[in-house]
């Protein structure tokens, strides 16, 4: 479990709060979504997580520790994380030699490097691809190798910051396929960063923020009825919760159930 | 404008090992003032061809008449440069080509860059941050200092000054939030209205497709194996299924009510169409 407490953070002193007061528990092996706005603090979290800003107020908690300098480094091991550019985050000149390349800095011996490459581009269904140069491949299939170069080092947790965003719709669905299919095995928490609503349909918990604070938490099911959060924050809802809202008695229900109730 | 193409093959790297045909034979006109959508998979032909619409690439084989100037495998400069100054190209991410000191001299360059002069330049940049939007008083801040959604609107603002007969628009809307999404495309939709311009919008949003353009262009593997009208193309699950492509929401809701029995006789273009359309039979069938 990773903890939240009063966490505070701004960029420059006495400016305005990037992160005020944010406090959010995420259980192990949960979905999180967070989704808000540009500016709304979601990067900030990400970043403090990741070790990329450090002086914040308040308490972060990993499985019951409390974070500070002594342990922050052996703390982060535990967290991955998978960026918006598809583009960006590739280092190897295969897209096998990409997964390992993180196994190999950690010194982690050739033969089990192999196997956790294996599993991991296995788990991303990209196996096949495992001499291919990255640069050639669709914005899908990148992210899914940049999800198993992140899966290869076994993290607790799985961050996902605005992976989709700049993929074309084929490729999203292949990427959420995977996280699902990752969720389903129930070993890593996934922290899913985004601002469109129609993605977060699988989560266990999701969290809206808006100028570094939450402003709406809960099932998606309590986030899509929540619509003053989602007004405030400016998200539009999924065309099928749109029509219902519309047209029937605005409960949450599934496309399939919308038809059957029309 | 008109800008046709006519027997076009499109190859890259042409008598080496990674040959590869990007668009083939391709016959097919783009007529002044309509809004037009292409669609196809990634690796379709989709860049492919919006490049060979303004002069970026050349045709391998066949040519591209725009207007009365023709571009052909060997074209030369001078043609060239006439078909980018009326063909204006917005590309994916257009932000990340700004560069210039201030906002103002950023949209500037592109006219000036066309032997527009000084003041001319200055009066068309005015005229188009206004258009979109940005506030005279940030004309001579750092366009670096502006919010992404505001840097997208300088960096479009800039290719408008150029005053393009052709607007071509490369996922306008990648990596935006779903308020900005809108406000821009209803932005192109207001310039395609009020100025005439022809528009040529690439995207994977089926939806956007389907709402704001007149014609569809679907192409497939380097091949254009449909084009027509979208109301017809887009509400068609036969050819969508065919080539992959998702069908607009809208249209996939309206047909999987015809099969309950529920149908209209027009196809609504966006939700509070449908709506209406919806109470409407509703208020018909009661019992």
């Amino acid at each position: 479990m990773i903890e939240f407490e009063s966490l505070t953070y701004s960029y420059r002193s006495g400016e305005h709060r990037a992160l005020d007061h944010i406090s959010l528990s995420i259980h192990q092996g949960d979905w999180v979504s967070i989704i808000g706005h540009n500016g709304s603090g979601k990067s900030t979290l990400v970043k403090i997580l990741m070790g990329i800003l450090e002086d914040y107020e308040g308490v972060i908690r990993v499985e019951g520790t409390v974070l500070d300098d002594e342990n922050r480094a052996e703390l982060r091991k535990r967290f991955a994380i998978v960026f918006q550019n598809p583009d960006n985050q590739f280092v190897g000149a295969t897209v096998e030699d990409d997964v390992a390349f993180g196994l190999e800095n950690n010194g982690v011996p050739r033969e089990e490097m192999v196997r956790r490459t294996e599993a991991a581009l296995q788990a991303v269904n990209m196996l096949s691809y495992r001499d291919h140069e990255p640069s050639r491949l669709s914005g899908g299939q990148k992210q899914r190798v940049a999800i198993a170069s992140a899966l290869a080092m076994a993290p607790d947790v799985l961050i996902l910051d605005e992976a989709t965003s700049m993929i074309d719709p084929e490729g999203r669905r292949e990427v959420l396929d995977i996280l699902q299919k990752i969720h389903h095995e129930g070993r890593t928490t996934l922290i899913f960063i985004t601002h469109d609503l129609t993605e977060i349909e699988q989560s266990d918990h999701a969290v809206i923020m808006r100028e570094g604070r939450i402003i709406s938490e809960g099932t998606v099911e309590e986030i899509y009825q929540d619509t003053d959060a989602l007004i405030a924050s400016r998200l539009v809802l999924p065309f099928h919760i749109k029509l219902s809202k519309r047209l029937l008695d605005g409960a949450y229900m599934s496309y399939d159930e919308l038809v059957r109730r029309l | 404008m008109n800008i046709t193409f006519k027997n076009l093959t499109s190859i890259y790297h042409e008598n080496t090992p990674f040959e590869h045909l990007a668009l083939n034979n391709i016959t097919t006109t783009f007529e002044e003032g309509l809004y037009y959508g292409i669609v196809g998979h990634t690796g379709s032909g989709k860049s492919t061809m919006i490049q060979t619409l303004n002069g970026l690439l050349l045709p391998s084989l066949g040519e591209v008449h725009a207007g009365n100037i023709v571009l052909r495998r060997k074209s030369r400069q001078r043609n060239i440069h006439q078909v980018k100054k009326h063909v204006g190209m917005v590309f994916q991410f257009p932000e990340h080509q700004l560069f210039e000191e201030t906002v103002l001299k950023d949209v500037m360059f592109g006219p000036k860059n066309m032997g527009m002069d000084q003041r001319t330049a200055e009066e068309k940049a005015r005229h188009y941050l206004h258009l979109l939007n940005i506030d005279a008083s940030l004309f001579d801040t750092s366009p670096f200092d502006l919010s992404g959604g505001q840097m997208r609107k300088v960096a479009i603002a800039g290719i408008l000054a150029m005053e393009p007969e052709v607007l071509i628009l490369d996922e306008p809307t990648a990596g935006l939030d779903p308020e900005s999404h809108i406000e821009t495309m209803e932005l192109f939709q207001n310039i395609h209205q009020d100025m005439g311009i022809t528009v040529i919008l690439v995207t994977h949003d089926m939806n956007d497709v389907f709402q704001y353009t007149d014609q569809v262009k679907i192409l497939s593997e380097g091949h254009l194996v449909k084009e027509g009208r979208t109301d017809d193309l887009l509400t068609d699950e036969v050819l969508l299924e065919r080539y992959s492509l998702e069908p607009p929401d809208i249209v996939r809701l309206v047909h999987d009510l015809e099969r309950k029995g529920i149908t209209f006789e027009q196809m609504p273009k966006n939700v509070e169409a449908f709506a209406r359309l919806y109470e409407e039979w509703r208020t018909n069938h009661a019992q």
